[in-house]
């Protein structure tokens, strides 16, 4: 009976569910990209092996963040402090690709170790001055350049000497000069964004964090695993998810809340029959409801499937080397919980309506 | 005549039933019902009127008498500005579950047969059932056997759009059954049909009240389906203008009843012996009949039946 209500006016309920879908469908893809730029930023910071990560304090931005190297020796010295590698990444725009991360490494620390090189060679410090770039491979295969070629970066002219790949998109979709450049060129003099901290224990990990947290000020020390969940960035485009998501849902839910108080107007005389004929308040209010939640879940089904077919065509766009969507059933189920929750909210009001309905005007109505 | 000799016949252990032998179907005193406040439409105006349990009636009266509002208040559908009203023996200002009252003591035909129209034939007869006694499977063998009553056995699984408007309001009559209720409430069921399919309505309708005993009240514009019932009640006004018992020989005497629709199938040489309803479960349990699953057993065979139309 149900289904076959929402049957009655096909159109209706199609739009009604794609109106659903497109809420659903937003918080799919925004949170699956949100989610996925947390694991690249969680990825980039652990393949190097290292336990804790070192910025700079209350930066909106991570790529804002500055260090003193200073810190990162004094850190080195530390007992429990087997290494130290510096770091500085920044976004450019690079022919055509409008987001190159270019980072910068020291070849003499360890970070730059997880760059496993497919062709050409290591930058190397061997000559001071000498611009060269090791490139990633998906952004050379964008740019379409081989060892050997040329790209400018803030009016420099780099040679490319090495393409590598890592498996994480942010890294492999950017490039690597050395951090005494990319220091002058990002003008980060004798300083760094990050740095990565190799404990000679893990188990050394809580009380080097509390120490490097006390001698030095405003910078903050994370667990590498944990480090980008804590970041501002992070933190910023998963509430940007969830917002615009919020929007969406709140167009779709008011849409289905239409879509069932209309049907309810429109049945105003069957549900005085109903309830003529014997029917409970509560199981007209079931009928209604169980209307609006199953229009709303197959919603949520038709939005999982549209986010997805979205992130699958943003992949496409010049942000999409950088794109590595985490879909988790944590996700589709959020996605679909939400889908129901907005089901019975939305069509509550339209429910006790019906349900309160007075079985002698319903039967009168027209 | 037959329809003379229906009471006489071998008694069904349907016609026994508990609920039908109360004296009293229908009690109403001063029964005043005004819409809106103060200077309201006094729809109905101290109306006094006992029914018979078992009788046959016929509320007659101009539109806007208050047939309507009678037969609604009756039912349990709206409540009354003033008065009493007791149904199968309860009084209504007392009665806290109207729900139940509504699924089980009365039975409604409205006008138009609002059926559901995504239901099927069998599902608009099961939807009272979901308060009723019926459940699961032997609610939709009830359901069946009721059709099949009405003559539709053919027509169980089409929808109202796909049957004519006798067999709609054939459909609404079997809905109107489905709990076995006492009295059954009728606002002009063959208001929108021709005149055969409006004698047909009527048949089932006497047919039921002959067989089971039903209490059966009906709203008619038409004298001659009037004609047709035990006693006719005239509202005018929302008061009860007259009320006067049909006997035999009016319907003898009167040539154009004879010749009409009516008169030929529920009175004529061609008329049909009553035949008795399919039992439900608690009737069976009241005559000490083993109660099958399906409520079957007592007069569920008399199923098939010589109707025209189907
Ligand atoms: N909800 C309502 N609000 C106001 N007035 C009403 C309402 N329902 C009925 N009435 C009035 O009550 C009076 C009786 O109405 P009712 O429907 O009982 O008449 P009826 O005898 O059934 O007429 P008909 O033969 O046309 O069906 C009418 O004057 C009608 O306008
Ligand atoms: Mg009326």
């Amino acid at each position: 009976m149900i289904v076959r209500n929402l049957l009655r006016r096909k159109t209706r309920t199609v739009l009604t569910t794609v109106g659903i879908g497109i809420g659903i469908a937003a918080i799919v893809a925004l949170v699956a990209i949100a989610d996925g730029y947390s694991a690249q930023f969680t990825s980039m910071l652990t393949k190097s092996g290292a336990d804790l990560t070192i910025a700079q304090a209350d930066v909106a931005d991570t790529s804002l963040s500055a260090i003193d190297e200073e810190v990162g020796r004094k850190v080195a010295a530390m007992p429990d402090v087997a290494h130290v590698s510096g770091m500085i990444f920044s976004v450019v725009p690079l022919e055509k690709m409008p987001y190159f991360i270019v980072f910068g490494y020291d070849p003499a620390q360890f970070g730059i170790r997880h760059f496993k090189i497919r062709e050409g060679r290591l930058i190397g410090e061997s000559r001071p001055g000498s611009r060269e770039i090791m490139m990633g491979s998906s952004a050379a295969r964008a740019l379409k350049k081989r060892i050997g070629e040329r790209v400018r970066i803030y009016g420099a002219s780099y040679q490319v000497i090495g393409i590598y790949e890592t498996g994480t998109p942010f890294e492999d979709g950017g490039g690597v000069i050395t951090l005494r450049e990319a220091q002058e060129i990002f003008k980060k003099p004798k300083q760094v964004s990050l740095f990565q901290v190799k404990l000679r224990s893990v188990d050394a990990a809580d009380r080097v964090q509390n120490e490097v947290e006390r001698r030095f000020k405003e910078i903050t020390v994370s667990k590498s695993a944990e480090f980008a969940e804590g970041t501002q960035d992070v933190q910023m485009a998963r509430g940007f998810a969830w917002s615009i998501s919020a929007i969406a849902i709140l167009a779709g839910g008011v849409g289905m809340m239409n879509t069932v108080l209309m049907s309810v107007f429109e049945r105003t005389r069957e549900i005085g029959v109903l309830r003529a004929l014997g029917w409970r308040r509560r199981r007209v209010l079931w009928m209604i409801l169980q209307e609006s939640l199953l229009l709303s879940f197959l919603g949520g089904i038709v939005g999982v499937g549209l986010g997805i077919g979205l992130v699958s065509l943003l992949s496409f766009t010049s942000m999409g080397s950088w794109l590595a969507p985490a879909y988790s059933a944590g996700l589709f189920a959020q996605a679909l919980g939400t889908a129901i929750i907005l089901g019975a909210i939305g069509g509550l009001y339209p429910a006790i309506r019906a349900a309160g309905l007075s079985p002698v005007e319903a039967l009168r109505y027209e | 005549m037959k329809d003379t000799v229906a009471g006489a016949e071998p008694a069904t252990p349907a016609a026994l039933g508990a609920s039908r032998s109360r004296e009293s179907a229908v009690e109403v005193v001063d029964l005043t019902r005004i819409y809106g406040d103060g200077l309201g439409v006094k729809a109905l105006d101290g109306v006094c009127l006992g029914v018979r349990s078992g009788e046959f009636i016929a509320i007659m009266g101009p539109s806007g008498s208050g047939k309507s509002t009678l037969l609604h208040l009756l039912g349990a559908l709206d409540r009354p500005t003033a008065g009493r009203i007791a149904v199968a023996g309860r009084d209504l200002a007392t009665v806290r579950d109207l729900d139940a009252f509504r699924a089980r003591t009365v039975g409604l035909v409205f006008q138009l047969h609002n059926l559901i129209p995504t239901l099927t034939a069998l599902e608009n007869v099961e939807v009272p059932m979901y308060e009723g006694p019926f459940a699961g499977q032997a609610r939709r063998e009830r359901a069946r056997q009721l059709l099949a009553w009405v003559g539709l056995a053919g027509r169980l699984d089409h929808r109202p759009g796909q049957l004519s408007g006798g067999e709609r309001q054939r459909v609404a009559v079997a809905r109107a059954l489905a709990n076995r209720p006492s009295v059954i409430l009728a606002d002009e069921p063959t208001g929108s049909l021709d005149s055969s399919s409006g004698a047909e309505v009527l048949r089932l309708l006497r047919d039921l009240n002959r067989a089971e005993g039903t209490t059966v009240i009906l709203v008619t514009h038409d004298p001659l389906i009037a004609l047709a019932t035990d006693r006719i009640v005239t509202l005018r006004d929302g008061r009860v203008q007259r009320d006067q018992p049909v006997a035999d020989a009016d319907r003898h005497d009167l040539e154009v009843f004879r010749r009409s629709d009516v008169g030929r199938l529920i009175f004529g040489e061609d008329a049909l012996t009553p035949t008795p309803l399919p039992a439900g479960p608690d009737q069976e349990r009241q005559q000490g009949v083993r109660a099958s699953p399906a409520g079957r057993g007592v007069g569920g065979e008399g199923v098939s039946r010589g109707r025209t139309g189907g």
